[in-house]
């Protein structure tokens, strides 16, 4: 079928073809997540050639498979595969959380961000850096605090939402609130802080992923397949809200439940990404945008691609941050933001007109 | 007593019921209220299997209410509506979604367009709710955009369409929900007269060959004459003349609704409504 022209296909080959396009960038996405993070394990200040650096982790693995140092593979196991790991986990994170978050609220610009979730975390943070009020004590107090308080907004519309329906640009307003009322209290505690506890507030606000460890991995990677799989379950129903709530209730679906629930479940990712990386901003934004183009509004392939886009986004922005001035690492935050900021203008304003789905 | 009381078996009987699950739809006194303000007042109207009703009356006299109420996107205040002697509010959303089709009045979008074949799939919706589409659900759709003539259309974007081809692609949306009852709300605004046409011959043909139900917002009275079998007019909530379409649009009930004077004459072997 796909030798043939476009031009003599039935209405229905060419519907298979199309499916069958957006199948195969899911795939041609997974090959390039893979490459980039089995190259970015091979990066690094410590000097170690390729062969060196996958024979170190498949020691790790396999002890004594290969004659490599003790310090290749401590580096491999401690440093490298936590950052490349959490990089793509990270990204494929909160892209799904933007792509759920955009198709449920019916908003090019709304993502778990809009609604307050970094915000609160940063918040969170800075209270537990600044004024050393959290759960525990030391990083996994800040940890704790930042989870805790990303929640809070997404808990202020499901108590709202209770006493009257909100519309989704209501939700998106009251993010919006509330990120300022973060915003303004943290700046308010930084007024107040000693010069070291801001410098550490700010660099957890920009985010990085030069502190996080293996253990991170195992509640970020159980809630990214919670929400893959729920989101995926979900998909048909996010994609007749996109029609209007009339039709989608005229469908049979429950359009109070399903936005709740997808609200609930892109900010509890996000939640979990951000209170361990900090705040990098972009992905969630962009990669929805990106995979658009590809494979369509239909969130059965829109998920899984955007996915895809945003692990491969991040992992990216972290080979940049490790390598533009090495051995200096700079926030990958900073990164993504300068790299996706003008990668998104050109999204918009491409000659392939609405191509994002925004109007411009 | 309801104002079909006496006519109701005109069309209801004559059909066969070829598919679907209804074959009667009964509406009893529906009241509805937006913040305290009432906005239907004991609404009632009765539809049988392959025939057309059209819905008349002025801007803000309550149309589109009453039909969004009908198929419970909102809950009346009071007032039963059965489907089949089955009250509508028993029956899960699921469940209703595969008795009743709904064709909004604008075909909007609100995020990124869908393509036609994926507009239609949203049909199956009701029928499968899982992540991946049936093989049934593919027939289901194909046979439905053949049906109206847009299978050639399938790969287009929803938003590149004409007006009179996505209120086609609606139409086979809600046919793919394998709904016996259709209900409009305003098929025919923004169409040039051949779409006006195309589309309610559509509607006709499907009422006449599969005996669906069909209640339909219109504006244009002469195509409530040449269209529909019934006709109920509504004026601030209230209905003012319900019946017959030729024993209802008559120049006295078209002034007392409407406030314009009009005239009906019987032109080319059909009654015709003319504004004056």
């Amino acid at each position: 079928m796909f030798s043939k022209d476009i031009g003599d296909l039935t209405e229905r080959e060419k519907v298979v073809r199309l499916f069958a396009r957006r199948v195969i960038f899911i795939i041609a996405m997974l090959v390039v997540v893979a490459s980039l993070a089995a190259f970015s394990m091979t990066l690094g200040a410590a000097k170690i050639s390729a062969a060196d650096a996958y024979k170190g982790l498949i020691n790790a693995l396999f002890p004594d498979a290969f004659d490599i140092t003790d310090r290749t593979v401590r580096i491999m196991v401690n440093l490298r595969s936590p950052r490349v790991l959490m990089a793509a986990a990270a990204g494929a994170s909160l892209a799904m959380g933007g792509a759920i978050t955009q198709a449920i609220l019916k908003n090019s610009l709304a993502t778990p961000y809009t609604l307050g979730v970094s915000a609160g975390a940063g918040f969170g943070a800075c209270l537990a850096i600044l004024m050393g009020v959290s759960i525990t004590a030391g990083t996994i107090g800040i940890i704790t605090n930042a989870f805790i308080f990303s929640m809070i907004p997404v808990a202020v519309v499901i108590v709202a939402s209770r006493f009257r329906t909100m519309s989704p640009m209501a939700m998106i307003l009251c993010g919006v609130a509330i990120s300022y009322i973060f915003g303004a209290s943290n700046t308010l505690f930084q007024y107040f802080g000693d010069d070291a506890s801001v410098k550490s507030v700010v660099f957890w606000t920009v985010g990085d992923l030069n502190n996080v460890s293996l253990w991170n991995l195992s509640y970020v990677g159980p809630v990214m397949t919670a929400v893959f799989i729920a989101g995926m379950l979900m998909a048909k129903r996010i994609n007749v809200l996109g029609m209007g709530d009339d039709t989608a209730k005229s469908l049979g679906v429950n359009v109070e439940r399903i936005r709740m629930t997808g609200l609930i479940l892109s900010c509890l990712l996000t939640a979990t990404v951000v209170c361990f990386t900090g705040t990098i901003g972009f992905i969630c934004l962009l990669s929805p945008q990106i995979s658009k183009v590809f494979v369509g509004s239909d969130m059965r392939y829109l998920l899984p691609s955007s996915a895809l886009v945003g692990a491969c986004l991040l992992l990216i922005a972290d080979m940049g941050s490790r390598m533009l001035m090495s051995p200096v690492m700079l926030p990958v935050g900073a990164i993504t933001a300068l790299v996706g900021g003008p990668a998104f203008i050109m999204l918009l304003f491409s000659r392939r007109k609405n191509m994002t789905g925004i109007r411009v | 007593m309801s104002p079909f009381g006496n006519i109701r078996d005109r069309g209801a009987g004559t059909v066969e019921k070829k598919r679907g699950i209804c074959v009667d739809l009964d509406v009893n006194g529906i009241h509805f209220s937006y913040g305290g303000s009432p906005i239907l007042k004991g609404v009632s109207l009765k539809v049988g299997a392959g025939e057309i009703m059209g819905v008349l009356g002025p801007n803000g006299s309550g149309k589109t209410t009453f039909i969004k109420c009908i198929n419970r996107i909102l809950t009346p205040s009071q007032g039963e509506v059965l489907l089949d002697s089955r009250d509508a509010s028993d029956i899960s959303s699921g469940e209703l979604a595969k008795m009743i089709g709904y064709v909004p009045q604008n075909a909007s979008y609100d995020y990124t367009a869908p393509n036609v074949y994926e507009v239609v799939m949203m049909g199956r919706c009701p029928h499968s709710m899982g992540w991946q589409s049936s093989k049934a659900d593919d027939d289901a759709v194909w046979t439905c955009l053949e049906k109206l003539d847009v299978d050639h259309l399938a790969t287009k974007d929803f938003s590149k369409l004409s007006s009179g081809q996505s209120q086609r692609v609606l139409i086979a949306r809600a046919l793919a929900q394998e709904a016996s009852v259709l209900l409009l709300d305003e098929p025919t605004s923004n169409l040039d007269v051949k779409y006006q046409l195309e589309v309610m011959d559509t509607v006709k043909g499907l009422a006449e060959s599969e005996g669906n139900i069909v209640c339909a917002i219109l504006h244009d009275m002469d195509t409530a004459m040449r269209y529909c079998d019934k006709v109920v007019m509504l004026e601030n909530g209230e209905i003012t003349a319900a019946g017959p379409t030729v024993e209802v649009l008559t120049p006295e009930n078209i002034e007392r609704t409407y406030g314009v004077k009009a005239a009906v004459e019987f032109i080319h072997g059909r009654c015709r409504v003319m504004i004056l």
